[in-house]
């Protein structure tokens, strides 16, 4: 077992330095000059009136004149260090930024997953006890849908609907849920159940499945045979196997709202770090992209790795291979 | 894998039965698949002769004619910009429609090609090429094509790379792991045996085998990359403005002049979402063919 961890640690701090290459090489092949747009920046927006020294003035500041391993060596040893570099344009250290905006994202995540949880797992269970009746095919339809429609739509449909027909809105800005509970809920309760439903969608479809393969076990057929009751034939029985695969998904459906908070972000205007990430991408704000984008990854490794090290505990068959 | 071939059997019968007779057996065996590829068709439709079925320009404004809702002249209304809705909406199909087949025939299709190959070679060709793939994984869907149309510019053709790039590694985990299975087996050995070499042991015995999976991870990801690049538009990274993509359509105006006209949000949003819908529901039916473990699952 200290071995496995020990290999999937190594594996994974692995994965994480590759990430970090790919997104440091991403950002260097971008076409035209960081320093022409900050220049314009400083300027006041008009681009073309700089000149020449100013550019390599504004390079040497950046650090941009240096080789790339150089470049990317500076990035690394303050990333870990907690050193992650300026803003191009606010100028605001990003660290500081990211731990300003990380309870936003880390809430939208949370909360969507237990609406995920909640709501994805009974409707699975469901189909699957009634297949091919009309309850399946309503759930089934609807949780395609939930796959189908973006959240920007039904979002963007809710806050249009609710301002112009009810006149109601979600109250706007942000307060942290240790300020005040009751209005950071009625913030975060429909971002929350967007980015939820499509992962609640997905959740239920693969609930269904598991489950079904489940029940046509010979143990389930032994538990009814021997006179248990449905539920808990049900409930002990199969649904505590048909769990395993699901509860294995969670990094991947994880990855899945990380990359929705993006989205849900800007629609409602929450100032997490999906909103940094894509105004920093829009404004080629390359050290705010490049230590986000490792962050988010290295999350997602973080999960993948824990998911793996339960997978042992959820399914003894799995430790004895 | 036997009934996998009595199956790849009732496929590939048109040539003695006719291709209406598989076809009508579709239609009733998987009904919701049917209603998807009807959705898929009627895309199609949309996309190739759309563009002609109407004189006005998808890009050209008529601002005495901005906001209308749908009438004789414009036959679903007007943006904000007197642009013609339907004329619009019929680009948007086109853009929706090449991004989807073209990001998944480059993505899915290099993804298929790098999983038979890292599954054939094994060792550190494979160990050094699974772990890139990790490394992509691990990185947001969104995110990471998000930062590859930042990195390259915003054009079409950048937006299919980086649509298609993310769906690599899905693409190449499950090819490889079923080259991992076909590769134990007898005629494998034999063909090894008599001499063939990799390309032609990788490209006539193993990469068959590997085409009902691929296709099913495949038609999968068409939804997925709609959604993608409508999102991508709709976030400001993706098919640049004025262009008519659905995801663009969806941004801006159409979401703040709603009220004014709710016609220019609600046409993109609800062809969007059954464009999508129609992928997954004809998705769903091809895996249900294709791979018998999940059949009536």
């Amino acid at each position: 077992m200290q071995r496995y961890l020990a290999r999937r640690l190594i594996f994974g701090v692995l994965t994480a330095v590759l990430v970090s290459l790919l997104v440091f090489a991403l950002m260097r092949i971008a076409p035209g000059d960081v320093a022409q747009s900050v220049a314009a920046q400083q300027a006041g927006g008009e681009e073309g009136t700089v000149s020449e020294e100013d550019l390599e003035r504004i390079r040497v500041a950046l650090g941009l004149d240096r080789p790339l391993h150089i470049q990317y060596w500076t990035w690394m040893s303050g990333f870990v260090t907690g050193d992650w570099g300026d803003s191009l344009f606010t100028k605001r250290p990003v660290f500081d930024e990211f731990k300003k905006k990380i309870a936003v994202t880390v809430e939208i995540v949370v909360a969507s997953e237990i609406i995920a949880i909640a709501l994805g797992i009974p409707a699975g269970v469901l189909m699957a006890l009634r297949q091919d009746s009309k309850v399946d095919y309503i759930v089934r339809v609807l949780s395609l849908a939930g796959l189908s429609i973006p959240s920007f739509l039904s979002a963007t449909l809710l806050l249009v609907f609710g301002a112009y027909l009810l006149r109601w809105s979600p109250p706007l800005g942000y307060v942290p849920l240790w300020e005040d509970p009751v209005i950071n809920v009625k913030q975060f309760i429909w971002p929350a159940i967007m980015v939820g439903y499509i992962s609640a969608a997905t959740k239920a479809r693969m609930m269904r499945s598991t489950m079904l393969e489940v029940l046509r076990q010979d143990y389930i057929r032994t538990a009814h045979a021997k006179g248990l009751r449905e539920y808990v034939v049900t409930a002990r029985h199969a649904l505590k196997n048909a769990l395993i695969p699901v509860v294995t998904v969670i990094g991947i459906t994880m990855a899945l709202s990380l990359g929705g908070s993006v989205v849900i972000e800007r629609v409602f205007e929450l100032p997490g770090i999906g909103r940094y990430i894509l105004d920093g991408m829009l404004q080629r704000d390359y050290p705010v992209v490049q230590s986000m984008v490792l962050v988010f990854a290295s999350a997602v490794i973080v999960v993948n790795i824990v998911v793996d090290l339960s997978y042992g505990w959820l399914d003894p068959r799995v430790r004895y291979q | 894998m036997t009934t996998q071939q009595s199956d790849a059997l009732t496929l590939g019968r048109p040539r003695t039965e006719g291709a209406l007779k598989v076809v009508s057996g579709f239609i009733s065996r998987k009904p919701l698949g049917a209603a998807g590829a009807l959705i898929i068709i009627i895309m199609v439709v949309m996309a190739v002769v759309g563009p002609l079925s109407t004189d006005w320009d998808p890009l050209e404004w008529t601002l005495a004619d901005k906001l209308e809702g749908p009438s004789g002249e414009h036959w679903l209304g007007t943006d904000d910009k007197g642009r013609d809705l339907w004329s619009r909406m019929m680009s948007g199909a086109r853009i929706s429609l090449m991004v989807g087949f073209l990001s998944v025939a480059f993505g899915s299709g290099s993804g298929g090609v790098i999983g038979v190959v890292s599954g054939w070679y094994g060792g550190k060709v494979d160990n050094a090429i699974q772990r890139l793939m990790d490394a992509l994984m691990s990185i947001p869907t969104l995110i990471l094509a998000m930062a590859i149309t930042a990195a390259l510019g915003t054009n079409l053709l950048n937006i299919i790379i980086a649509i298609g790039i993310v769906q690599v590694p899905r693409a190449n985990r499950v090819v490889r792991s079923q080259v991992l299975a076909v590769k134990e087996s007898q005629y494998v050995d034999a063909a090894r045996s008599i001499g063939a070499v990799n390309v032609r042991i990788m490209g006539q015995h193993i990469a068959p085998q590997c085409v009902a999976p691929w296709l099913i991870i495949a038609t999968s990801a068409l939804g997925i990359a709609i959604l993608t690049e409508a999102s991508l538009s709709f976030i400001g990274l993706g098919v640049p403005q004025p262009e008519p993509s659905w995801g663009g359509m969806l941004a801006g105006p159409g979401r703040t002049d709603f009220v004014r006209n709710p016609w220019m949000a609600i046409w993109p949003g609800l062809a969007l979402s059954l464009a999508v819908y129609g992928f997954n529901l004809f998705g769903d039916a091809i895996r249900d063919v294709l791979d018998p473990r999940l059949r009536g699952t």
